[in-house]
């Protein structure tokens, strides 16, 4: 097996958010099957600068899976084909010599295409601010165990708190819904005894916030599941709903 | 703010309606088929079945009660399936040039996609057998042993009339289909949206929920097709 591959793109354009936008074709050749999927689009960005051409805009920051900046949808699967793997430590070994790929932006109302592939996900941090946090007094930092946690809560608090807001739930999802982002930090604050004082104000603000945003209603697809890079479970989206139906009785 | 907006139920209590009144509709289809078996047994045929429904019947006020609760149950539970898939609609304005499925731990499924279209169907289909049957022409029919020999509704009769003409059998062919589908997604589902979730809880619920929807479907289509069988 040959370390090359060459590849035929099919790249969502568009230069701002007005601009409607359209496919654009690239040919690649001679990608090495060691290299990213994003390190894959930077060889074709070179190419691209040498030509004069306008380059594809795509979102990175760390690189290594961890801080959910990177994320566009490769042949309908937000992230592309490996499960619990971000674009960016998505490997070239993964594709075929002579594949043809489709790479759109993750699309949802709320979330506006910047240019090419690079989409505002301000409205995340709008449902965070409705109440993704816990309200401390300020002043020394506590001793450390003060408050005694469960291993078994601690566990499940880092699972949900594992999600790095990268959407591709909700690029995943057909109602473009935020439920299973929303639900894993409303989820990794009630599992802590800090968090859950404050549970009924979090859900009944973040669930808002979701909805004003725009975003669709979860019809239990589970599809945002399978594509999120951290293997959030939908579990977190029923303590989200279990925690709304307490606020009402 | 603070204004009282009753079209601004959250999404989350939108998805705990359609479930408590999806689950309830499912519960009252497996009364309607236990009961719906009185149509094979009895002697004279229709005997039992007739009975049955007089019997329904007999209960007055409280019946109708029944059936108007039914009735507000399924006004619910489509009016709020029907305006959160009309957001779900609006939350992505442009669609993606390809959708696929990413396999794993998804339960996106031709039923799951579907839900609005399976259900739009069985409301056509409903509407058509509430006229068939509940609003259907009056027959009577008595029995020496039975309401002291007065006439009694011959709802049975009804039935085989409508069930040896093919293209009724075959139209019900099409809405149990349809059945299948959506109670297929909507069974594990109803579980997941009033937040009962469980590792196996889950596991059990969605694995056996197209099976159920299923066995509900066959169970009510083998009416039609033994009635069409037998005359
Ligand atoms: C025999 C009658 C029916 C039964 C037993 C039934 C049952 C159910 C159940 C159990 C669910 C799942 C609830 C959930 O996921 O939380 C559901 C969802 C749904 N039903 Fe029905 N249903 C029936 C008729 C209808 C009708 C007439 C419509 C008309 C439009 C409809 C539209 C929907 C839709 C769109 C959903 C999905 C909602 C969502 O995913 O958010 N259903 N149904
Ligand atoms: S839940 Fe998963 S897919 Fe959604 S934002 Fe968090 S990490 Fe990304
Ligand atoms: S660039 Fe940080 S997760 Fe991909």
């Amino acid at each position: 097996m040959s370390d090359v591959i060459s590849l035929n793109l099919q790249v969502w354009k568009q230069s701002s958010i007005d601009d409607p936008g359209s496919f654009e074709f690239y040919s690649v050749k001679d990608i090495s099957i060691h290299i990213s999927f994003l390190e894959m689009l930077d060889v074709v960005n070179e190419n691209l600068q040498k030509e004069g051409k306008d380059p594809i805009a795509f979102d990175s920051d760390c690189r290594e899976g961890i801080c959910g900046t990177c994320g566009f949808v490769i042949d309908g699967v937000a992230h592309g084909p490996l499960a619990k793997t971000t674009v960016c430590q998505l490997h070239m070994r993964h594709f075929e010599d002579g594949q043809t790929l489709v790479i759109e932006p993750f699309r949802a109302t709320p979330f506006k295409v910047v240019k090419d592939l690079v989409v505002d996900r301000g409205s995340f941090d709008i449902i965070i601010q409705a109440g993704g946090y816990v309200t401390v007094s300020t002043g020394n930092a506590p001793d450390a165990n003060n408050i005694l946690i469960a291993k078994d809560n601690a566990e499940d608090a880092f699972d949900s708190a594992a999600c790095i807001g990268c959407g591709a739930c909700v690029a995943s999802c057909p109602n473009a819904s935020a439920a299973l982002f929303t639900s894993a930090k409303i989820s990794h604050l009630s599992h802590l005894p800090q968090g859950k004082i404050e549970d009924d104000q979090r859900v009944k603000g973040m669930v808002e916030a979701m909805d004003d945003e725009g975003f669709g209603n979860c019809s239990n697809h589970a599809e945002c599941e399978a594509v999120c890079p951290k293997g959030i479970s939908i579990s977190n989206i029923a303590l989200m709903r279990r925690n709304l139906i307490k606020t009402i009785l | 703010m603070n204004q009282i907006n009753f079209l601004k139920i959250s999404s989350v209590l939108k998805k705990i309606i359609i479930a408590v009144t999806g689950l309830s509709l499912f519960l009252f289809l497996i009364i309607h088929l236990l009961g719906n078996i009185t149509l094979f047994t009895g002697n004279p045929p229709g005997k039992d079945f007739n009975q049955y429904a007089h019997f329904l019947e007999s209960f007055g006020i409280l019946f109708t009660i029944a059936e108007m609760g039914l009735l507000g149950f399924f006004v619910l539970h489509l009016s709020t399936a029907l305006y959160s898939n009309f957001i779900n609609t609006s939350a992505r304005n442009t669609k993606y040039a390809v959708s696929s499925y990413a396999g794993g731990k998804s339960k996106k499924t031709y039923g799951s996609q579907t839900m609005v279209i399976t259900g739009v169907v069985l409301l056509v289909f409903l509407i058509w057998h509430v006229l068939q049957f509940r609003l259907g022409i009056h027959y009577d029919t008595t029995y020496l042993d039975f309401n002291d020999g007065q006439p009694i509704r011959d709802l049975y009769k009804n039935v085989t009339q409508e069930f040896t003409n093919i293209w009724v059998v075959a139209g019900y062919s099409v809405a149990m289909t349809m059945l299948s589908l959506h109670l297929g997604h909507g069974f594990w589902s109803s579980f997941q949206s009033l937040g009962i979730h469980g590792r196996n809880f889950t596991r059990i619920t969605y694995s056996i929920s197209y099976l159920l929807g299923t066995i509900i479907s066959i169970g009510f289509l083998l009416i039609p097709i033994y009635i069409y069988s037998i005359n």
